[in-house]
């Protein structure tokens, strides 16, 4: 059972859920591109186990619009440490979500928002949740990695 | 010797700050906190990248040939905290090189890049491991 976790440090709870939840390794990942630097290779990022399990299992994880208040914060030209840091730990956890659910979370997390903000209706795809089965299977021409707009 | 047996422990004039004093005249302390650290990841590198384990880790992207970027679940408190990176050498090309920090070095996230020594390019590692150490936000 998960404790109530409400202003308890978010920290403490990732030490609790490696304690007590099981990693999960989802077969999804991101595939994605800036759209702000198309010269460069596709990136893909994958979800770390441990954090799915806490995204799965629900009453840990923050809303993601926590992150994005901390983003605006950095951002300030003043910015010198966060001040409100209160927000990961007192908002209300997210309650627990299907893997889809956390995969989208993780994009509005991790991913910078030009990138995914009114992705599906771009003229250039730039961003798909795939499974690790349909990436490169060898890393030879990694740097050349780059999404094909016409099967997109 | 006694032992002291206890699932918490909390500072009084901070919740999350605890000092272990030593030393003769009580010279010597130790803010707990401040030793610990903060995250880690274990990334398989070769074939398609994976987390094999780590603690405070979202996810990691893949950017490239050697290129990573690991990002925090609990944001760091400023973008003054410290990193250590270290690789296992590739079997498959006998790499050995560097690790850099480099670029995107945020509260939320930093990026690593691992280069050979001899002729600069950027490579791909068998594994690659992150410790982060600093303030939490």
């Amino acid at each position: 059972m998960t404790p109530e976790f409400q202003g308890t440090h978010l920290w403490d709870r990732l030490g609790w859920a490696k304690q007590n939840l099981e990693p999960y390794r989802s077969e999804f990942c991101v595939v994605w591109e800036d759209p702000d630097n198309l010269d460069e290779p596709a990136k893909v990022t994958h979800p770390d186990p441990n954090w799915m399990a806490c995204a799965l299992n629900g009453g840990i994880l923050p809303p993601v619009w926590v992150y994005w208040e901390l983003k605006k914060d950095e951002e300030k030209p003043d910015f010198v440490k966060h001040t409100r840091g209160y927000l990961l730990h007192n908002t209300e956890p997210v309650k627990a979500m299907t893997e889809s659910e956390a995969i989208e979370y993780l994009i509005m997390k991790d991913i910078p928002e030009r990138v995914w903000r009114d992705y599906e209706q771009a003229n250039h795809k730039r961003l798909f949740v795939v499974k690790k089965e349909q990436l490169p299977q060898h890393r030879t021409w990694r740097n050349a990695w780059k999404i094909d707009q016409q099967v997109a | 010797m006694s032992t002291l047996r206890t699932n918490a422990l909390e500072g009084m004039d901070a919740k999350n700050s605890i000092t272990i004093v030593a030393g003769a005249g009580n010279v010597t302390t130790t803010n707990v906190q401040e030793g610990l650290s903060k995250g880690w990841m274990n990334l398989d590198g070769s074939g398609t990248i994976a987390i094999q384990d780590s603690f405070n880790v979202s996810g990691v992207t893949d950017n490239g040939t050697g290129e990573y970027t690991h990002t925090h679940t609990n944001a760091m408190n400023n973008a003054l905290y410290s990193v250590s990176i270290s690789s296992k050498r590739s079997t498959s090309t006998n790499n050995s090189g560097s690790q850099h920090q480099d670029g995107t070095f945020t509260t939320a996230a930093f990026k690593m890049l691992f280069i050979e020594f001899d002729n600069d390019p950027a490579h791909d590692v068998d594994m690659a491991f992150t410790m982060v150490a600093g303030d939490l936000a």
